[in-house]
């Protein structure tokens, strides 16, 4: 039996929906609209599964979004994420329904949960992939998973199992536009939650500045720490976001939602400006998609020259305060 | 307590190098190092120890070459190490490389922790830790920044979008831990020669493990790697600036402006 | 009225005083901690209570014992010949045993451990900055290992001092390489950190890497690879002749192997780096050079020589991201007052501690190394 026929029975795309503050996270979002192009090529639904409690109402937005089906389990023990809780409901959902595809977006909750799962269902995972597309000869699910901070991709396969998974670093993926007259069917499901050994008694979250969706970016490398409150002064003169470098991070000068690069977050502004860093390929792949990247740098023979559009070659601590006060003289002039 | 902590050594990833004519990975000029991550998981296992007594052991999959850093784990304080090396472990993705962890701390033994670094930075898939977990049918916390013991109670702090969670639990449990989360103690090299003289590893095959040799390695992979490509480098254009840091400044400025007055615009 | 007792450690003292027996020489005057040159930048240790607390065999306070330049001004002003800086290295190593030492400096360990220098920085491109000038590799065999250091290596400013050691020696037709691919760290952030049985092996590896070059003279860039060289390496069986380049190229001068082509007509002050002038009484080596330049106008600091103000480097402080009034600054502004235009020295440290106080100060003092300054004389029109 080919394994085409040995798997004729799984069939569809199904997106593991993930949601905070009554809303759908982005890259569920991104998610749904790959997932309805490659359903395209299949020929097959995009199914989406929530689970949570009291989150019928993010059904309807996964419909508008490119959802055929939308599987909501519902119960109040699976209000906070926890692993096992949402490993057992997920399992049972997707032993139930058997797509042929999975994908989860590849965030701490995502992988914690991805890595799991793929071992529940004896099935195969790719973790934080930058490129998801279908093969059309063989149906299969390729995926480009980026290794050694990110220059090099290595394309993948899951050819002897299902549900093929793989977990999708976000921002890779557009948000599709909702379609608030998309017809889709919602369906309650049982929620299962079975043995749950952690729970979560405390959670502190601030709406953190999505620096992935900045229009400008302002990155601090190692050789703008010293100067790092000037770096902040000048990017609330231009109303810019900021980041930092993983050294940076690692200092805690911001925390990691702000930390550019493979391991962090990647960006797409119009404008980066990077301040002090040497360009590393593990920070230069966190902003591979900036449309203009501008360089700042003393040394003309830092990696980053040649991943720059513009190379200022010179001193922060000497231009630094030029453009600080040049900067907040625009502003007064306005 | 009974600490076991998952290593991997890996290639310094800016020596390693792409072929593209032949498209492979070329190792061969790299050297080698302690996975970052699983020197602050080792680093959290010891302060743990150093608090509540008890024993931390290594462990790490993969050939004989790893036995060095073994050796500078304990170094570092550990008490002992294993290694899972045969040629039939070779070419594992996550799935049989999770079982065969899983395996071999089913023999090791009786254990409360297992702590693991977040991801290796050379496939970096952080998909071991929660692997090995269920293998175990263990529960787990991943991205933890701080964890304590009190008594039976563990509770782990863990780094989510936007700020963090306190996860409860208890033993056995197995965590993974965040990049950077403490500052790995400096190896006492004395300790480090001791170790080359007195200390053996134990080195495990696939048939100490009694494991099937058709679910390990290459065999017992559900992906594949079809191939692969160099991320073709956006093309950048490289103009130098010159001229003073007031040209410079009113160029960026003037770049700024740009963006801005583009989305006025539109 | 209370009487606090505080416990006294046998075991410490012991330790200590196998270390560093002539600490009982104090007698607790502290002209030290009035010297400290730390005390003008509000954070000023007792140096006396360092000493103190080492004599009693108490524990001393973590942030003095880190917080140190490792300068010796205080040494040279101790009315009773107290090792201080042999006290404080003692502290710290038994800091260091208990694993009381900044986080910085745990990574530094690491780095020099992992990448043969404390920046972190590839081993594969140590050598970089000889590309294209015909300098030798001195595994082939040299009369002359020029040891550039690791500063000198990776920082692009300090590359410069590099280059210009290396033309001027070849110029005056010395025969010296440079380890391309088997340069590592000296070690002195090893031992600033307290740190000594990785430093054995590296001190060994260094020793027998260098016997392979069969060079008699290892001619250094820093003070600090210099000072290691000279007092901590033959203690581990080195032979060979340690010299730093401001020595060696004055021999060179002597022996009329040096021309000047180009005048350069500018005042200058010269800052004494603390390892070379405090630590081995070189002076007037790094002066000759100066004076040799037609031209060249030197004014003196009043804190010279002997009493040179540290920059803030050693101690292993250029490793650590230290608050307060820096102490570079300080001295930025004394060069300033010379009327100078030109802050020379000889030390990388002291060259980027000046090159960054230089500009949080806004002046337009030039800071240059004496091999930069010597090397463009002698650069044909």
């Amino acid at each position: 039996m080919t394994e085409a026929a040995q798997f004729s029975d799984f069939r569809g795309i199904m997106v593991y929906l993930e949601h905070s503050d009554g809303k759908l996270e982005r890259v569920s979002l991104e998610l749904l609209g790959r997932a309805r192009e490659l359903a395209e090529v299949l020929g097959a639904d995009v199914t989406g599964a929530i689970l949570g409690h009291d989150v019928g109402n993010l059904a309807e937005e996964a419909v508008q979004f490119g959802a055929d089906r939308v599987l909501v389990a519902d119960a109040s023990a699976l209000e906070q994420y926890t692993t096992e809780a949402f490993c057992n409901v997920l399992a049972d959902v997707v032993r139930a329904r058997r797509p042929e595809i999975l994908l989860l977006g590849a965030t701490h909750d995502g992988r914690d949960l991805a890595g799991r799962l793929a071992v529940r269902l004896k099935t195969g995972l790719t973790a934080h992939a930058v490129q998801v597309d279908i093969e059309p000869a063989t149906r299969l699910l390729i995926c480009g998973v980026p290794a050694f901070g990110g220059s090099i991709i290595a394309r993948c396969k899951c050819p002897r199992s299902r549900p093929q998974m793989a977990t999708v670093r976000p921002g890779i993926f557009p948000v599709p536009t909702g379609d608030p007259l998309r017809r889709g069917v919602i369906e309650m499901v049982q929620a299962n939650v079975g043995q749950v050994r952690t729970r979560v008694i405390e959670r502190s979250v601030t709406t953190a500045a999505d620096i992935a969706r900045a229009e400008i970016v302002v990155i601090a490398g190692r050789g703008a720490a010293t100067y790092f409150d000037s770096v902040r002064k000048f990017a609330d003169s231009i109303g810019s976001a900021v980041g930092v470098t993983r050294p940076l991070a690692d200092r805690e000068f911001l925390s990691r939602d702000y930390q550019v690069g493979s391991t962090g977050v990647a960006i797409a502004p119009k404008l980066a400006i990077v301040l002090g860093a040497s360009g590393a390929a593990h920070f230069v792949s966190g902003i591979r998609e900036a449309e203009t990247v501008i360089s700042v740098n003393k040394d003309p023979e830092a990696d980053i020259t040649s991943n720059a559009d513009y190379v200022v070659v010179d001193d922060l601590g000497r231009l630094l305060p030029a453009l600080v006060s040049k900067s907040t003289q625009g502003v007064r002039d306005r | 307590m009974r600490i076991v902590v998952c290593m991997k050594v890996v290639p310094k990833t800016e020596d390693v190098r792409f072929d593209p004519q032949t498209k492979t990975l070329d190792r061969s000029g790299a050297e080698s190092e302690i996975n970052q991550p699983d020197k602050h998981a080792i680093e959290l296992a010891l302060q743990l120890r150093e608090r509540h007594g008890g024993e931390v052991l290594l462990l790490a999959m993969g050939p004989s070459f790893f036995e060095p850093y073994l050796r500078l784990g304990i170094a570092m304080g550990a008490d002992n190490a294993f290694l899972l090396s045969d040629k039939a472990f070779a070419g594992a993705d996550t799935y049989p490389t999770s079982y065969t962890i899983a395996s071999a701390i089913e023999k090791i033994g009786r254990f409360d922790l297992i702590i693991c670094g977040e991801e290796s930075s050379d496939a970096s898939t952080g998909q071991v830790p929660p692997g090995v977990a269920e293998w175990l049918g263990i529960p787990q916390v991943t991205y933890v920044s701080q964890l304590s013991v009190d008594g039976d109670v563990v509770r782990a702090k863990r780094t989510v979008k936007g700020g963090y969670e306190i996860v409860e639990a208890s033993f056995p449990l197995l965590v993974s831990v965040e990049l950077g989360c403490n500052s790995p103690r400096f190896p006492d090299f004395r300790r480090k020669r001791w170790a080359e003289k007195e200390l053996k590893l134990t080195v495990w095959s696939a048939a100490d493990l009694g494991i099937d040799p058709l679910n390990i390695g290459s065999k017992g992979s559900h992906t594949i790697v079809e191939e692969l490509v160099e991320l073709p480098r956006p093309a950048r254009r490289m103009l130098r600036v010159s001229g003073g840091v007031e040209d410079e400044a009113g160029l960026i400025l003037q770049k700024i402006k740009e963006v801005s007055s583009r989305n006025e615009q539109s | 009225m209370t009487v606090t007792m505080m416990a006294v450690n046998e075991e410490l003292w012991d330790r200590l005083n196998q270390a560093v027996a002539p600490m009982t020489l104090c007698y607790q005057c502290g002209v030290c901690t009035s010297i400290c040159p730390l005390s003008a930048t509000g954070r000023a240790p007792s140096v006396r209570s360092l000493v103190r607390s080492a004599q009693a065999g108490l524990g001393s306070s973590f942030s003095e014992t880190w917080l140190c330049s490792t300068c010796k001004l205080c040494e040279f002003t101790c009315p009773r010949g107290v090792p201080i800086v042999d006290v404080l290295h003692a502290l710290r190593s038994i800091d260091f045993s208990q694993r009381r030492l900044p986080t910085r400096l745990e990574e530094v360990l690491w780095r020099v451990y992992e990448s043969g220098n404390p920046w972190g920085e590839r081993r594969k491109i140590r050598a970089k900055w000889t590309e294209g000038l015909g300098i030798k590799e001195a595994l082939d065999g040299v009369d002359v290992l020029l040891y550039t250091g690791c500063a000198s290596s990776y920082d692009s400013r300090l590359q410069g001092v590099a280059k210009a050691v290396a033309s001027i020696l070849k110029t005056a037709g010395v025969d010296f390489g440079v380890l391309k691919t088997q340069e590592r760290c000296c070690g002195d952030a090893l031992y600033q950190s307290g740190e000594d049985a990785y430093l054995e092996e590296l001190v060994a590896e260094n020793i027998a890497t260098f016997r392979k070059t069969k060079a008699a003279t290892v001619v250094s860039i820093s003070p600090h690879c210099f000072n290691a060289f000279k007092t901590l390496y033959p203690k581990h069986g080195a032979d060979f002749r340690a010299v730093h380049y401001t020595q060696f190229i004055a021999e060179l001068l002597d022996s009329g192997k040096i021309r000047q082509a180009r005048h350069n007509k500018s005042a200058v002050t010269y800052h004494d780096p603390c390892y070379l002038s405090r630590y081995h009484g070189v002076q007037e080596e790094p002066r000759k050079l100066l004076e040799s330049i037609k031209g060249i106008e030197l004014l003196e600091m009043a804190n010279s020589g002997d009493s040179t103000l540290c920059c803030g480097g050693g101690g292993a402080r250029v490793f650590q991201d230290i608050g307060g009034e820096r102490l570079s600054t300080i001295r930025v502004r004394e060069a300033s007052e010379t009327g100078a235009q030109v802050l020379a020295t000889s030390c990388p440290y002291c060259i980027q501690n000046f090159e960054d106080s230089v500009k949080t100060e806004g002046k337009t003092l030039r800071v240059s190394d004496v091999a930069e300054l010597l090397a463009w004389s002698m650069r044909g029109e």
